[in-house]
């Protein structure tokens, strides 16, 4: 213990949780971050994702980076790419750069860091994994095509619900990243969709068995936060993204 | 999954929240998890913060026992007594009947707290300025403690308690001993500042008891969801009760 830092003695990162309660994310970023990153969090009520609900969470994450940079944040980074990419895909960059000016702080966003994350990757076929029900799958299979420019070879989708993402054991993501890849083998990139289930302890065994990038949406937000914030440490066990960029 | 031992829910009254969670999960063993969610105390202590909050928080441990959350604990010490210290039992009993699931309120773990610890006298930090000390006597004695001193960090607003060094909670502790040497405990208001590291570290060097919001949060919500074992490193309320 060193008496005279604070927690965040490296960088402090503020981030919009898109849930109304969050449970893996902070325990996920804990162990992906090295000492003396912190973690600065706002809940947004993100119900049942309907538009409404979605509509409202843009305009509390809008206010929530004000928030965050009164309280310090090092960098704001708005969680909940459906969120993020809610007013058209071509509006991200541009609401990143007025907020930043405002606030004065670095901004970004979970859809520019996995923006980031696939292009330093190099993907270009990629199977979507999720957590949630079938019915998902065109909006994932839309994303993947519009707004990142890649080729969506196929989705998976895992069954659960968001208010269940917590109860989902660590084989899930293990087991479904196989099932993918059984059934699009000519994926280069495993994409695990949602920071809020647990997924990290199968990026490295999945990109080792398959030989293929593994991307997720915590690891590219964590990954993008440190980098934006002059964190270059390069960690092991989480994959490519955080040991090779 | 995580949780597999026990989920805890937390209500978490600030706007923002950084500290709480970085100190839970150097408390909790493996396999107790924490869900959290953030309510609407920020700059300001407003009646308006405190009621919205009560409310969200009514709203959040429904979801979070929807979530299957072992045990939900309404946090905020300020929040909870803005409905009055008698009324908190009754609360927490109802919502529990409602949702199905344990409630706890950040008051009473803390009074209950200061009961195991058997402590009488209680001199008591916080960080949310000096016009504040007048609110951190009356919540002590509303509880049934005496309060022998109150004394605030300043320049820290509660958006940046994460900002606060780790130094300051044994520096503002042994202030508060020295200047209150009948206390037989000294109080960390606010579970949202660094504190948990100086807690054995005040015990011992100023013998007195450490009863912190955080930590007694977490103990109560722990003890309640069946996570009796003693646990080290964070005073006498986890190793001994």
């Amino acid at each position: 213990m060193n008496w005279g830092q604070i927690h965040g003695h490296r960088a402090r990162i503020g981030y919009t949780v898109a849930a109304v309660t969050t449970e893996v994310y902070p325990i996920d970023w804990y162990r992906i971050v090295p000492d003396g990153v912190s973690l600065m969090m706002i809940t947004l009520p993100l119900g049942d994702r309907s538009e409404k609900d979605v509509e409202k969470c843009y305009a509390i994450s809008i206010e929530a980076a004000h928030t965050m940079a009164r309280a310090g944040a090092d960098l704001v980074l708005l969680g909940g790419l459906p969120i993020n990419i809610s007013k058209g895909d071509d509006t991200v960059e541009g609401l990143m750069a007025k907020l930043e000016s405002e606030i004065g702080v670095k901004m970004s966003c979970s859809a520019l860091a996995q923006v980031r994350a696939f292009a330093a990757l190099g993907s270009k076929k990629v199977a979507v994994v999720h957590p949630f029900l079938a019915d998902q799958n065109p909006r994932h299979e839309r994303t993947i095509a519009d707004f990142f420019g890649l080729d969506p070879v196929g989705v998976h989708a895992g069954g659960s619900s968001l208010v269940a993402l917590g109860t989902l054991a660590p084989q899930c993501a293990l087991d479904w990243g196989r099932a993918a890849m059984a059934a699009h083998p000519e994926a280069d990139t495993i994409y695990f969709g949602c920071p809020h289930w647990t997924v990290i302890d199968a990026i490295q065994p999945l990109e080792d068995e398959f030989g293929v990038n593994v991307m997720t949406s915590l690891q590219a937000i964590a990954w993008d936060a440190m980098r934006q914030t002059g964190v270059e440490d390069r960690i092991d066990g989480f994959g490519r993204l955080l040991k090779e960029f | 999954m995580y949780g597999y031992r026990a989920r805890i829910g937390y209500c978490s009254p600030p706007v923002v929240t950084e500290v709480f969670v970085y100190e839970f999960y150097k408390m909790a063993p493996p396999g107790v998890t924490l869900l959290l969610t953030t309510l609407e105390v920020g700059l300001e202590y407003t009646q308006q913060a405190f009621d919205g909050s009560h409310d969200r928080s009514l709203e959040a441990a429904k979801y979070m026992a929807g979530a299957g959350a072992d045990v939900v604990v309404l946090g905020g010490n300020p929040v909870n007594q803005s409905r009055g210290i008698e009324n908190l039992p009754g609360i927490c009993e109802d919502l529990s009947a409602e949702i199905g699931t344990k409630v706890v309120a950040s008051t009473l773990c803390q009074k209950e707290a200061m009961e195991k610890l058997g402590v009488k006298k209680v001199a008591s930090a916080h960080a949310s300025g000096a016009q504040h000390n007048d609110r951190h006597a009356k919540q002590m004695e509303n509880m049934g403690f005496e309060s022998v001193g109150v004394t605030s960090l300043e320049g820290h607003k509660l958006l940046a308690y994460g900002k606060i060094p780790t130094e300051a909670a044994f520096d503002v502790a042994k202030q508060l001993k020295d200047a209150h040497p009948e206390a037989d405990c000294i109080h960390l208001a606010s579970a949202h500042w660094p504190t948990a590291h100086a807690i054995d570290r005040i015990e011992n060097e100023l013998g007195v008891s450490v009863m912190n919001s955080q930590q007694a949060i977490v103990w109560k919500a722990f003890r309640t969801a069946g996570i009796t074992e003693p646990i080290e490193g964070f005073g006498r309320l986890f190793r001994e009760f």
